[in-house]
C-alpha cells in the first residue's frame, strides 16, 4: 500500500484572463455544468471560485498520473470549493486511472495564497482496491 | 507573409506565461520546462484554434502537443494548416 500526493496552484488573474479572453470556449474545455452552476457573473469573482477548481482538478491528475491515457478535464468533477476542501467525482479514464491503482477515495484540500488558488490531493493506493 | 512558427511564437508570447522570450527558443525545447503550466496550455490552444480557424480533437489535447513549437507546429499540419514559409 502507498500514497499519491497532487498539489497544484493557479493564480486568479490568468483565469480572470482567460474567461475575458476566450469566454464559453474556455470554461466549457475545463469545467462541467454542475462546477460552472451558481457562479458569479463577474469574472473578477467567478475566477477565484474557477482557480479552485481547476487546481483541483490538477492536483487530482498528478494523482493518476497518466501516462498515455490523459483524462478530460471534464472527467475530474468538483464539489464544494467554497470551504477548505473539495470532494471530486472521477469519470471515463479518470475513473478507470484510479480503477488501476486501486484508488478508492481522493482528499482535497484547499488553500489561498498570495492571490493564488492552492489544491493538496492525496489519495491511498491498494492493488485490492475499487472506485467509487 | 506570417509563417507558422511565427505565428506559435506570437501565441507563445500573449498567452504562454513563460520565463523565456519566445522568441528565444529552440523549435524544439521543452516549453514545460520553460515555465508552460497546463493551464497556460489551455490558452494557447484556444488562441491557436482562433488564429487559424481549427479544432484540436481530444485525443489531440495531451502534454506533448504543446510540449514545443515544433510539436505544436505538427499538430497543426495534421489539422490541414499549412506553412507559408
Amino acid at each position: 500500500m502507498s500514497f499519491a500526493v497532487g498539489i497544484d496552484l493557479q493564480p486568479f488573474d490568468e483565469v480572470e484572463d482567460s474567461l475575458r479572453t476566450f469566454g464559453g470556449r474556455y470554461t466549457r474545455l475545463l469545467y462541467t455544468t454542475a462546477e460552472l452552476k451558481g457562479l458569479s457573473t463577474d469574472p473578477h469573482l467567478a475566477a477565484r471560485d474557477l482557480a479552485s477548481i481547476f487546481a483541483t482538478k490538477e492536483a487530482v491528475m498528478k494523482v493518476l498520473a497518466p501516462n498515455d491515457d490523459i483524462p478530460s478535464w471534464l472527467e475530474i468533477e468538483v464539489h464544494h470549493v467554497k470551504g477548505r476542501s473539495a470532494s471530486i467525482t472521477l469519470s471515463g479514464v479518470a475513473a478507470q486511472l484510479a480503477l488501476g491503482q486501486g484508488i478508492s477515495d481522493v482528499a482535497v484540500g484547499l488553500g489561498i495564497a498570495n492571490e493564488c488558488a492552492t489544491a493538496t490531493a492525496v489519495a491511498q493506493k491498494s492493488n485490492t482496491g475499487g472506485l467509487r | 507573409m506570417t509563417t507558422l512558427d511565427e505565428t506559435i511564437r506570437s501565441v507563445l508570447k500573449n498567452q504562454g506565461r513563460l520565463a523565456a522570450d519566445p522568441e528565444t527558443l529552440g523549435e524544439k525545447d521543452d516549453l514545460y520546462m520553460s515555465g508552460l503550466s497546463s493551464h497556460s496550455s489551455v490558452n494557447v490552444m484556444l488562441s491557436l484554434e482562433s488564429e487559424f480557424d481549427v479544432e484540436f480533437p481530444v485525443e489531440m489535447l495531451t502534454k506533448a502537443t504543446f510540449q514545443s513549437i515544433s510539436s505544436m507546429r505538427a499538430a497543426l499540419e495534421k489539422l490541414g494548416v499549412k506553412d507559408s514559409a
